[in-house]
């Protein structure tokens, strides 16, 4: 269960079941994508594919043809991407084509194909389920940025949803037992979806008996907090302060940096460093850029001396090495020194300390005055005030002594701007606890109170990563036996069967690269489990609370019913 | 991996519509059809040279066998190179080191070929139009990287060869020196008994024994630095290949984007440059002079006749 080496194997079979010669690649917006995710360019030429293109870019129909090539063409199965096809196939531009869709296609599309293809140029047609884009190897995300509308799905987002899930699950191979969370509208929906197009296509789904897999079907809204909280493991610290998109980081906004480094890509697959830092926390990653940076001054030492021939043999030898090293000692150089003038600049530290204590301990008072304290601080930027009062009110939401309200008048005296208010309102809607099922604050649990107990005795080992997603009890409860079928019943009201070993979890709303790494350590720490993560995007607080706005265009603000007593942020 | 072949039920639907257009030709078409059809013809002509595949097509072929026959050629290397350094016996076979030398300079010789091509592909890629441009670019870069592997490879290998043989000859010198010296201790009168009994003739062909040897391990070694050099050129044109892997140059959707944005550029170029045609003063005043010098000329002509 490896989905990048599941997206990279269809890309193989692509490219290999082909005749050999000069080939096109032609992909549609997402397929590239969803290619580029796991595949260089040079590495695709290798393959012989020289070109690549794009069907639905707008110069495309008239670029000239090139007979002598035979076409790959990788595409979703869009209506719109088989009209295109149609047009090209009526006047071909290559010599033959391989068509692979990354989907079920329907039987009338390849009708319609077959009619237009007159001149019989067409040698191949193949399903290749690689409909999602593959970040690690048991991350993945569908790239849908906003998947709600008025609190209930936007039908498209819906659609792509069920169409990602299902060729991931025909990728690896599995015909899981779908659970979902049994307070969403939305997991329920999504749950039946999927389960509808298993069964009719169960002949694709044969891959044995059922139910040694699980997919598990959550929703974004039980856990609010895990977003909004800052990250100190370096991918998750690289999306939340500089936003990794399609694992490219944009750093043009950073003064003074060089024409290179402007756009740099973070991928594991070709860079060593980086994979082998992606879970590390900040501080290793200051030691490991270090010795990084001993390497490679050890390395720019051995060429500064050239004296016989050869020297001069070895260090033409070395020198590309020694160049790409140092293009990649810049680039991690570059990014983190960035990271740590922003954290210095906006006091994170202290910022992430109140919030991981929130998140995590119980001590109204204390928390109150620390929010307050911070909230009159000039330094910190006004998304971090604003999201720790977010956290204080999702989290004494029921506190009698609750101060949002006077909280919130302090941030008017800051004069935070008013959409950033705003969100505060739209998460408490979105997510308060009328929505949530588990309890996220949960301090009545004997068994929560005894582990905090022993946890204050040993006194914590990191106040930055004292918090633990949700997800974490949750898959806990199910690698070790204790999931509760009500609160995450089976779809359909089947029998829940065996205890499943491979488990997909997939959160409605978009997952998080705090959630990755649980995901990560839980594989590690229990070797005869699997578990995947996927989500609708990958958030951090910007996107997250940008989404939650956007699930609440077209609501009438003024009638909020979990929110009414916080007056004084109005809508009108 | 699950994957499903689509393919069967494609050209059932494909036969079936050939049928069914064979059945029911439409109608106007059959009365108005050309003999040969027009467009064809003219297409034909025009497009020749769409179908007509790039003069490099060859060299590519060419350049791709020779790639595959120097991996081949590379192992072969590497396999003489560790039979004559593990080889038992201490008799130096000649039969080897032949052997590596012409493995070695076949190899050289494979990699100037490559290069060669390399280059007359590269000559091409201002040809024709912008999509054969980029295509030609693509083919040279993915062969230079396969190119620059593969010669990474060899020089590595190369290299090792050549520390271990001097390792081992800095061993067995260790060791014949030391023999030297237990003999020079135990047989030292014997030594000297037995070279006055030498010829001077034996002693002559002792050392032209010698030279010969030290002149072949020379040239072994000398054909081996001359192999690096001549990579060392082609490698220059290659080292850029390398750098790119990792960057966003190398991601497949900032290439594709960039194209785009270049195409367009490109568009927003062609209308201004057709802007300026338009506007070309100097055409118009150079046409009005002319039709204004012929007029003159007439009424001249006219006034004076």
């Amino acid at each position: 269960m490896n989905v990048i080496g599941a997206v990279k194997a269809y890309v193989e079979k692509i490219t290999d079941e082909t005749e050999p010669g000069m080939k096109v690649l032609l992909m549609d917006k997402e397929t590239t994508s969803i290619i580029s995710m796991v595949y260089s360019q040079s590495e695709i030429q290798q393959k012989e594919v020289f070109l690549l293109e794009r069907i639905d870019s707008p110069n495309y129909a008239n670029s000239t043809g090139l007979r002598y090539l035979k076409c790959l063409a990788l595409l979703r199965p869009t209506q719109q991407n088989v009209e295109l096809l149609c047009t090209e196939l009526r006047n071909p531009k290559y010599g033959a084509y391989y068509i692979y869709f990354t989907n079920i296609i329907a039987k009338a599309d390849i009708k319609l194909l077959a009619e237009h293809d007159e001149q019989e140029v067409v040698k191949e047609v193949c399903e290749v389920y690689m409909d999602y884009l593959a970040v690690n190897p048991h991350l993945f995300s569908i790239g849908i940025p906003y998947c709600l509308e008025r609190l209930s799905w936007n039908q498209n987002a819906l659609q792509r949803t069920v169409q990602g899930l299902v060729s991931l699950l025909l990728s690896i191979k599995k015909s899981p037992i779908i659970r979902f969370q049994s307070n969403s509208k939305l997991a329920k929906e999504l749950g039946s979806r999927i389960e509808d197009v298993m069964n009719k296509e169960s002949s694709l789904f044969s891959f044995g008996p059922l139910g040694h897999s699980l997919l598990l079907i959550l929703d974004r809204r039980d856990d609010p907090i895990t977003p909004l909280l800052n990250q100190w493991t370096y991918q998750a610290m690289v999306h939340e302060l500089l936003t990794i998109n399609n694992n490219r980081v944009n750093l043009s906004n950073i003064p003074g940096v060089s024409k290179e480094l402007l756009e740099v890509v973070l991928s594991a697959e070709q860079d060593a460093f980086y994979a082998k830092n992606v879970f590390m926390n900040y501080g290793e990653i200051g030691q490991n850029i270090k010795q990084l940076m001993d390497q490679f001054q050890a390395k720019a030492k051995s060429h500064q001396k050239i004296e016989s021939i050869s020297d001069m043999k070895n260090f033409v030898e070395s020198y590309p090495q020694f160049k790409k090293l140092s293009g990649n000692v810049t680039k991690h150089v570059t990014i983190v020194g960035e990271l740590s003038s922003m954290v210095n600049k906006y006091q994170l530290l202290d910022v992430s300390e109140v919030e991981q204590e929130i998140s995590s301990q119980n001590d109204h008072s204390t928390h109150l005055s620390e929010v307050k304290k911070l909230i009159q601080n000039e330094k910190i930027r006004h998304s971090d005030a604003v999201k720790l009062v977010m956290l204080y009110a999702l989290r004494y939401q029921s506190h009698t002594s609750n101060e949002t309200y006077n909280l919130i008048e302090l941030l008017k005296k800051r004069a935070v701007p008013d959409p950033l208010l705003k969100n505060i309102i739209y998460l408490l809607e979105y997510a308060g606890s009328h929505a949530r099922q588990s309890n996220l604050f949960d301090v009545e649990d004997a068994v929560k109170i005894t582990k905090r107990f022993f946890k204050g005795l040993s006194g914590v080992d990191n106040v930055y990563t004292q918090h633990k997603p949700l997800l974490h009890d949750t898959l806990e409860d199910i690698v070790k036996g204790r999931f509760k079928d009500n609160l995450y019943p089976v779809v359909n009201n089947h029998s829940s069967g065996l205890r499943a070993q491979d488990v997909v979890v997939f959160i409605i709303g978009g997952a998080t690269y705090e959630e990755s790494l649980t995901v990560h350590s839980l594989n590690k720490n229990y070797a005869n489990f699997n578990i995947l993560l996927g989500g609708t995007t990958i958030h951090n607080s910007k996107s997250f609370l940008e989404e939650i706005e956007n699930a609440f265009k077209g609501e009438d603000m003024r009638l909020r019913k979990h929110t009414r007593h916080l007056r004084n942020i109005r809508f009108d | 991996m699950a994957a499903r072949s689509l393919t069967d039920v494609f050209l059932l639907m494909r036969n079936n519509a050939i049928r069914s257009r064979q059945i029911y030709p439409e109608e106007d078409a059959s009365e108005r059809m050309h003999l040969v059809s027009l467009t064809d013809i003219e297409e034909g002509q025009g497009n020749a040279d769409d179908r007509m595949p790039p003069r490099w097509i060859d060299y590519l072929e060419t350049a791709q066998m020779i790639l595959l026959r120097l991996k081949n050629k590379i192992s072969d290397l590497k396999a003489l190179h560790s039979r004559h350094l593990h080889r038992s016996t201490f008799d130096d076979n000649p039969e080897d080191e032949i052997a590596i030398e012409n493995c070695t300079q076949e190899i050289s010789r494979m990699f100037n070929e490559v290069h060669r091509l390399l280059q007359i592909i590269k000559s091409h890629s201002r040809d024709n139009g912008v999509k054969e441009q980029r295509l030609t670019t693509n083919v040279y870069r993915s062969l230079a990287t396969a190119l620059q592997d593969l010669s990474q490879s060899f020089r590595s290998k190369q290299n090792n060869y050549l520390r271990q043989l001097k390792g081992r000859e800095d061993r067995s010198k260790i060791y014949f020196e030391t023999d030297l010296m237990e003999d020079d201790s135990e047989d030292f009168d014997n030594y000297f008994l037995h070279s006055q009994k030498m010829s001077n003739q034996q002693l002559l062909l002792l050392e032209e024994e010698n030279v010969r040897f030290v002149q072949e391990q020379e040239k072994e070694v000398s054909a081996i630095v001359k192999s690096i050099v001549d990579l060392n050129e082609i490698f220059k044109d290659l080292s850029q290949m390398v750098l790119e892997q990792g960057t966003v140059l190398d991601r497949i959707d900032y290439n594709i984007e960039n194209t785009q944005i270049q195409v367009f550029e490109g568009y927003k170029q062609l209308q201004k440059a057709d802007a300026y045609k338009r506007k070309n003063r100097k055409m118009c005043a150079i046409v009005t002079l002319v039709a204004v010098t012929v007029l003159m000329l007439f009424i001249l002509i006219i006034f004076e006749s």
